[in-house]
C-alpha cells in the first residue's frame, strides 16, 4: 500500500510541476512563448512562435469576430515562422481570451483599442523589432479601423490585408452581385443547377443592405458558394480554438445574447474606404478569385482608396475566402517579399 | 393544469419499499485524484467526505449515505493558465456491495485563474503597467459521479480506487459562463477510527 501511496504522491506533484511557465527569454530563433494584455475587462492571450531574432514580428489579427488565432497557428504560417516571429493574438470575445463581465465592451472602437493595446505591448516587450499586420476578413476592418486613427499606423511596418472588409457595405453590395452574375453563368454550364438556382432566387428578391437577417444569410450563401465553386477547405468551427468550450461560449456570446448580436447589428454599416486615404504605410493585399464573402472588387476598392505609396493587390485563382490555407505557398511568397522589401 | 404533475407522476411505478433510519457507521473518507479536464487541462484534487445521515433498505440490502464534502484542487492548462479551485457540496452514496459503491455530488465553488507569463495593461496615458501573477476568480458549480472499487482486502472497506467523471460550469465568463468535462481517478481512504455512530 505505501507503494501505490509514493506512486500516487509522485504522480500529483509531477503533474503539479509540469508544463513550467513559458517566460520571454529574450529574441530567439525558435520562440514559444505567451504573454497577456488586459485592457477594459478582457484578458487576452498573445502566443509569439517563430523567429523572433529576425527582429520582425507578424500580427495575426484573426478574422470572425469571435472566432480564434488559433486557426493560423499550423501550416498556414509554417514558413512565416521559420523566417519571422508571427503573434496569434486572440481578440476579445475570441479563442481563449477570458474575464469575467465584459460582454457588454463588445463593440468596434473597444476592439480598435485592444489593437493598439497588444501593438504597444509588442514595441514594448520586443524593442527595436518591426511590426507587420496580419488581418483576415473581419480583422481587416479592425485593421483598417486601427490604421486611420491618430498615428497608429507609424507603430507598423507594413499591412497585409487577406480578404479584409475594409466595408461591410460594400461587402454586401458587391457579394450579392458576385452571387448573382456567378449563379447565371454556372446555371448556363449546367453545374450545382438547383444550389445556383436557390441562391440567385434568394439574392434577386433579398437586398442585404436592408436588414441584418438578409445579410447573414446572403453570407452563408456565399460561403458555400466557394464549395460550388470547387474551392475545398476545412469548415470546422471547432478548429479556430484550442479548447472548443470556448468556442461554445464566444459564439453563444456573439449569436444568443443581445450583447452579441447588437455588436454584430453595428458592424453592418462599418465602413472605413472614405478613410483609407490616411494609410500611407506599405500595403499588401492577397484575394481569393472566388471570394464571395468579401469578393476581389472589395480588394479592388481598397487598392484605388489607399494612401500608400506601395499598394499591391494579388488575386489567387485557386482561392475564396481563405487562400493562406488553398494556396499557402504563394500566399506565403508574396508575404515574405514584401516583409523582405520593407523590413 | 394542476393534475399535469399527478398524471406524470402515474406514468412511473410507485413502490413503498422498507427503511429505516440507522446509525451512520460509514467513515470519513479522505481522497487524492489525478483529473483531466477536456481539452488539455490537467490537475489534482484532494478531499474529505463526512457522512452525515443514512438509509438503509432492508429488503434491497442497500445503504444510502448522506455526506457533506469539502475539496482543494489545481489544473494546469499549458501555455495559458493554472488555476486552483476550492468547493464545497453534499451528495449521497449508494451501497450495495462491500466491493464497491457509487456517489453522487453537488458542489458550489472558487476558482482562480493565474496566467502563464506576463500580463500587461496599459493605463490611461498610455504607459504599460506588467502584472506577473494576475489572476481572475470565478465562480463554479460542479457535479460529480464516482464509481468506487475496493482494492485492500485485509483491511476491507478501507482503500478504495475512485473514478469520476464530472460536468461543472466556471461563471461569469466573459460575460456568460464555461462549460468544463472533466475526467479524474485515485484513491480514497477511510478513517476507520473516525466512524459516525
Amino acid at each position: 500500500m505505501k507503494y501505490i501511496c509514493t506512486s500516487c504522491i509522485i504522480s500529483l506533484l509531477s503533474l503539479f510541476f509540469a508544463g513550467c511557465k513559458k517566460e520571454f527569454a529574450g529574441l530567439s530563433a525558435n520562440a514559444n512563448e505567451i504573454f497577456w494584455v488586459t485592457n477594459n475587462g478582457a484578458d487576452m492571450p498573445v502566443r509569439v512562435e517563430g523567429n523572433t531574432a529576425s527582429h520582425i514580428i507578424i500580427l495575426i489579427v484573426h478574422g470572425g469576430p469571435g472566432d480564434g488565432s488559433f486557426d493560423y497557428a499550423d501550416y498556414k504560417t509554417a514558413r512565416l515562422r521559420e523566417k519571422y516571429g508571427v503573434a496569434f493574438w486572440d481578440q476579445r470575445n475570441a479563442g481563449s481570451a477570458a474575464g469575467n463581465n465584459n460582454l457588454d465592451k463588445l463593440n468596434l472602437p473597444q476592439m480598435i483599442s485592444d489593437v493598439e493595446a497588444v501593438v504597444k505591448v509588442l514595441e514594448f516587450r520586443y524593442k527595436g523589432t518591426g511590426i507587420y499586420l496580419y488581418a483576415h476578413s473581419f480583422g481587416g476592418l479592425l485593421a483598417a479601423g486601427y490604421l486611420v486613427k491618430d498615428s497608429n499606423q507609424y507603430q507598423l511596418k507594413g499591412w497585409i490585408d487577406i480578404d479584409g472588409a475594409h466595408s461591410y457595405p460594400l461587402c454586401d453590395t458587391v457579394s450579392r452581385k458576385m452571387l448573382i452574375d456567378t449563379a447565371r453563368s454556372e446555371i448556363v454550364k449546367g453545374n450545382y443547377v438547383l444550389q445556383w438556382q436557390n441562391i440567385l432566387n434568394y439574392c434577386n428578391n433579398h437586398d442585404p443592405l436592408s436588414s441584418y437577417a438578409i445579410s447573414s444569410q446572403t453570407e452563408t450563401y456565399a460561403h458555400v458558394a466557394e464549395e460550388y465553386m470547387g474551392i475545398k477547405r476545412d469548415n470546422s468551427a471547432f478548429s479556430l480554438a484550442e479548447d472548443p468550450l470556448d468556442q461554445l461560449t464566444n459564439y453563444y456570446n456573439l449569436y444568443y445574447t443581445s450583447a452579441g448580436s447588437n455588436f454584430l447589428k453595428s458592424l453592418e454599416s462599418a465602413d472605413y474606404s472614405d478613410q483609407l486615404h490616411k494609410i500611407k504605410i506599405p500595403s499588401l493585399l492577397l484575394w481569393g478569385q472566388y471570394d464571395f464573402v468579401v469578393p476581389p472588387n472589395v480588394g479592388q476598392a481598397a487598392v484605388a482608396n489607399l494612401g500608400s505609396s506601395y499598394k499591391k493587390l494579388v488575386l489567387f485563382s485557386h482561392s475564396g475566402h481563405h487562400p493562406m490555407e488553398t494556396e499557402t505557398d504563394p500566399v506565403e511568397d508574396e508575404i515574405i517579399n514584401f516583409v523582405e522589401t520593407f523590413k | 393544469m394542476k393534475t399535469v404533475p399527478v398524471l406524470f407522476l402515474l406514468m412511473f411505478p410507485i413502490a413503498t419499499l422498507a427503511q429505516d433510519s440507522l446509525s451512520i457507521r460509514r467513515p470519513i473518507f479522505l481522497y487524492g485524484l489525478a483529473a483531466y479536464d477536456i481539452p488539455k487541462g490537467f490537475g489534482f484534487t484532494i478531499g474529505a467526505s463526512i457522512p452525515f445521515h443514512s438509509v438503509t433498505n432492508l429488503k434491497r440490502g442497500s445503504e444510502k449515505n448522506e455526506f457533506i464534502s469539502s475539496e482543494l484542487g489545481e489544473y494546469r492548462y499549458p501555455f495559458a493558465y493554472t488555476s486552483i479551485l476550492f468547493n464545497a457540496g453534499f451528495g449521497i452514496e449508494c451501497i450495495r456491495s462491500s466491493k464497491h459503491f457509487t456517489g453522487l455530488s453537488f458542489s458550489q465553488g472558487l476558482l482562480r485563474t493565474i496566467y502563464d507569463g506576463k500580463v500587461y495593461e496599459l493605463d490611461q496615458n498610455g504607459n504599460i503597467k506588467e502584472h506577473k501573477l494576475f489572476r481572475r476568480t470565478y465562480l463554479t458549480t460542479q457535479c460529480f459521479y464516482s464509481l468506487n472499487y475496493r482494492v485492500y482486502k485485509r483491511n476491507p472497506n478501507l482503500w478504495f480506487i475512485q473514478l469520476r467523471p464530472s460536468a461543472w460550469l466556471q461563471y461569469p465568463y466573459n460575460g456568460f459562463l464555461k462549460l468544463h468535462f472533466s475526467l479524474q481517478a485515485g484513491i480514497s481512504y477511510g478513517l476507520k477510527n473516525h466512524v459516525f455512530s
